[in-house]
């Protein structure tokens, strides 16, 4: 075979080692759809980020570009209490939350399965509202339903049970517990929604095939609709993580952080450094750590979907 | 907006997904990993804030008005401001007054942008840092941080030029229009003033008659405080103790002062280095500062309910008007505030029988401090009528051109000291004190206030000499992470049991000490 026969061969099948300009040059027009979009992203994604990068290593304060400061603003971070204590209850958080969305989301897309046609739509419309209501919204919402004085829920709790209720937003773990349940109530239609899509997609000869081979309901979930729902729950958990990880305006609604500085979450705490105390570099070290979260993350559920791949190959 | 792109995509990726090819899996995995990745710096990004935030909200307020009947060049000023949009009565009042003062102007257009006082910080940051600043900005605090960026111009020269000015600022407004000696605002239209507020119903309940003797001191009021403490259902006094709202400890930290003397710093020969008096072991005033911190913690967790860390000002009237609460420290003139809670609320003591009564904050006086035991108090005496805003209303000018500034300045004068448009706006639509002196007066001969009003505006009159805005003095960069977080968080943790009241003042000293940079 001679040499030209074996580069056409491998250029054939795309096996070629291609320059970026070969590239570019087969692939024009496809080039030439994504430019818009990639000169927008540029102008108001990546260059913010590659800035706000910069700013790290500066003391930028409100509305003044500031000089280098090499990483004072780390060790600032790194030395600073309240920012260890919101590092750790926004990893709590982010896990409470993440969990908790993916159970409820998938409970209410089993649900809306088992519903026939006709009030399912109208069903799905109800259950996944929350997930399309503003999040300060939905913070007053919260606010007022757990409200010691005049809420929904403590007066249940202590007129139907009779039993002393604990101040939701103030008392001990409450606060905490309150938040997570408020934000999963909040995001969970997203895990529906995506759980609801991958469950119509089980083809339904497997479920008539697992029945006559004497399978239960139970065993039916387990055998057929879980091993189907493995790849959705991993974009959902890396897709909530990431959310979860820079939710804010309903946590701020609910507590702002508080009682005292309690629920201080290191969203809340980046508004506070950036608008409050007016130090913008400050504010954007901490986004770094929150991108640093999500970033590991990522690269976990990446890595746990690329072992799970190996398994089938 | 990145929100939405993100969730887009990976609905779309998913439906690739679902139609069951592997390889599509790993690319979608990828991507899905990608996007959340970017889901997270969009919080950065967010966060540098570009400035396209600046259209919301932005009323335009009768452009067409009489620029065509000068023969000069119109002009057109861009109006930032919060006061407009406290109540639904005040918007139309200051479109109304716009209005008029174009026409008064014949060639001036403005513009009238407005954002709620927790949206115009940011709003106003997102427009300065974009090059786009509105001409006038009521921006509080934050202006001296443009000034001392170069951003706000000198603001002598305007007011130099007019034959009032300084003279009939108030003297919360002098001092906060101030820095080292400079003006770096235009001053600010209106005040409010913390006092005071007790529930006639509930106080005479427990035996009190005649409030303003009774309840004039520290001692007088923490007795009656423990007597509906024990008596009642209701809790005796709550702090307003989230750190936005706890002014209400700004206004009471004075009284262990006389003549408004400064509890927190004072000046020193270095202006960058000056004297921190909380928890200093070598000032003489360490007690007084430390003491009244320290009473505000106890109050809290004797008396308050365990959301007091978290309570803010705007619960208070529905608690209190239910019977639930007797009395806090966070009363302002605004009467407007009351009736909506309740449309026939009764002002003033009414024989025991009122709803809300508004009084000047207690004297410390010399018993206060073993009744209490707070020893750092035993001994001491002192009074202040309450804490006054007005860093968070000033109003500053940008730099633009001549023409712009000095239309901006015309609107300035005009809304501090026109009568068409003080007098209802703060003796009417929302109860406050006016920015310029001499205006007080005018507003308690034309209208008939409530009690609350009433007596706030007395207060005034009666401390307004020594009354200042906590922090205009300081002459420190730094003046709202101070005030805000340093003093009031740390205060707001220890009311939440996070650290121990002994320990409060030191922590608030080492945060400051560290703000400083000292």
């Amino acid at each position: 075979m001679s040499q030209e026969t074996a580069q056409r061969i491998r250029q054939k099948y795309g096996l070629e080692e291609t320059t970026l300009m070969d590239r570019v040059r087969e692939n024009w027009v496809g080039y030439l759809f994504i430019i818009p979009t990639f000169v927008m992203f540029t102008i108001l994604f990546y260059y913010p980020i590659v800035r706000g990068v910069y700013l790290t290593f500066t003391n930028t304060r409100l509305g003044q570009a500031g000089s280098f400061v090499g990483l004072e603003n780390y060790s600032w971070l790194l030395t600073n209490d309240l920012f260890h204590f919101a590092f750790g209850w926004t990893l709590a958080f982010v896990f409470g939350t993440t969990l908790l969305q993916l159970v409820i989301g998938l409970f209410a897309a089993l649900l809306l399965s088992e519903i026939r046609s006709g009030w399912r739509d109208w069903t799905s419309a109800i259950i996944m509202s929350p997930y399309f209501s503003a999040p300060l919204a939905g913070g007053v919402i919260w606010m007022w339903f757990l409200n010691n004085d005049f809420g929904m829920l403590p007066m249940i709790i202590s007129d139907l049970l009779g039993v002393e209720t604990p101040i939701f937003l103030a008392d001990g773990i409450w606060p905490y517990v309150s938040l997570i349940v408020a934000q999963s109530w909040h995001d969970y239609g997203y895990a529906g929604i995506i759980y609801a899509a991958a469950i119509v997609g089980i083809p339904r000869e497997q479920y008539e095939a697992a029945a006559l081979a004497g399978a239960g309901r139970l065993r039916r979930f387990r055998d057929v609709t879980l091993p189907h729902l493995v790849t959705p729950t991993i974009i959902i958990l890396a897709l909530r993580t990431a959310w979860n990880v820079a939710e804010f305006a309903q946590p701020f609604e609910l507590t702002g952080g508080g009682p005292g500085t309690r629920t201080m979450l290191m969203s809340i705490l980046t508004y506070e450094t950036a608008y409050v105390n007016l130090q913008f570099s400050r504010a954007y070290t901490l986004g770094m750590t929150m991108i640093l979260v999500s970033m590991t993350a990522a690269i976990f559920y990446v890595t746990v979907i690329k072992d799970e791949e190996d398994l089938y190959v | 907006m990145s929100r939405i792109g993100t969730d887009g995509g990976a609905s779309s990726d998913h439906a690739d997904n679902e139609s069951g090819e592997n390889p599509s899996r790993r690319r979608f995995m990828r991507s899905a990993a990608a996007v959340s990745t970017v889901g997270a710096l969009g919080a950065l990004a967010g966060c540098t804030g570009g400035g396209e935030d600046n259209s919301g909200g932005g009323d335009d307020s009768g452009s067409d008005s009489g620029s065509d009947s000068s023969g000069s060049e119109s002009i057109t000023i861009d109006y930032l401001n919060a006061q407009a949009v406290e109540n639904s009565s005040t918007k139309a009042h200051f479109q109304e007054s716009l209005k008029s003062f174009e026409e008064k102007q014949g060639d001036v257009t403005v513009k009238l942008q407005t954002a709620s006082y927790g949206d115009i910080r940011s709003k106003l940051a997102s427009t300065v840092s974009s090059g786009n600043p509105p001409t006038m900005a009521e921006s509080g605090g934050g202006g001296l941080q443009f000034y001392l960026d170069g951003k706000v111009p000198d603001h002598s020269p305007f007011i130099e030029g007019t034959d009032r000015l300084p003279g009939d600022y108030t003297a919360a407004n002098l001092d906060s229009a101030q820095y080292r000696g400079e003006y770096w605002s235009a001053g600010g239209m209106r005040h409010t003033n913390s006092n005071l507020g007790i529930s006639p119903k509930l106080f005479s309940q427990v035996g009190v008659s005649d409030p303003f003797e009774e309840l004039s001191t520290w001692s007088g009021f923490l007795d009656a405080v423990e007597k509906i403490d024990e008596q009642t259902d209701a809790i005796g006094y709550e702090e307003t103790g989230v750190p936005g709202d706890l002014e209400s400890y700004w206004g009471y930290a004075r009284a262990a002062y006389t003549g408004g003397t400064d509890p927190w710093i004072r000046q020193s020969d270095d202006p960058d280095n000056p004297t921190i008096v909380v928890a200093n072991e070598d000032h003489e005033d360490q007690g007084k500062t430390d003491g009244m911190m320290k009473t505000c913690v106890k109050m809290a967790q004797e008396f308050s309910s365990e959301e007091s860390a978290q309570r803010g000002d705007e619960e208070i009237p529905s608690l209190m008007l239910t019977g639930k609460v007797a009395s806090f420290n966070y009363a302002v003139p605004t009467a407007n505030r009351w009736r909506a809670i309740k449309e026939d609320v009764q002002f003033g003591w009414n024989g025991g029988e009122g709803d809300f009564m508004l009084l000047p904050h207690p004297k410390v006086d010399a018993e206060f401090g073993s009744n209490f035991g707070i020893s750092e108090l035993e001994g001491v005496e002192g009074e202040h009528g309450g804490h006054m805003w007005a860093l968070e209303q000033q109003q500053t000018i940008f730099n633009a051109s001549d023409a712009e500034q000095n239309a901006a300045w015309d609107l300035n004068m005009f809304l501090l000291g026109d009568d068409e448009f003080v007098l209802p706006a703060w003796g009417e639509h929302y109860e406050a004190l006016p920015g310029l002196q001499p205006k007080l007066q005018r507003i308690l001969d034309e209208y008939e206030l409530a009690q609350s009003t009433e007596q706030a505006y007395k207060n005034t009159d009666t401390y307004g000499k020594q009354y200042a805005t906590t922090g205009a003095a300081w002459d420190v960069r730094d003046t709202d992470p101070i005030r805000w977080t340093d003093i009031n968080e740390t205060i707001s943790e220890a009311i939440a049991g996070q650290h121990s009241i002994e320990e409060t003042p030191s922590l608030v000293r080492s945060r400051i000490q560290d703000r400083l940079g000292q």
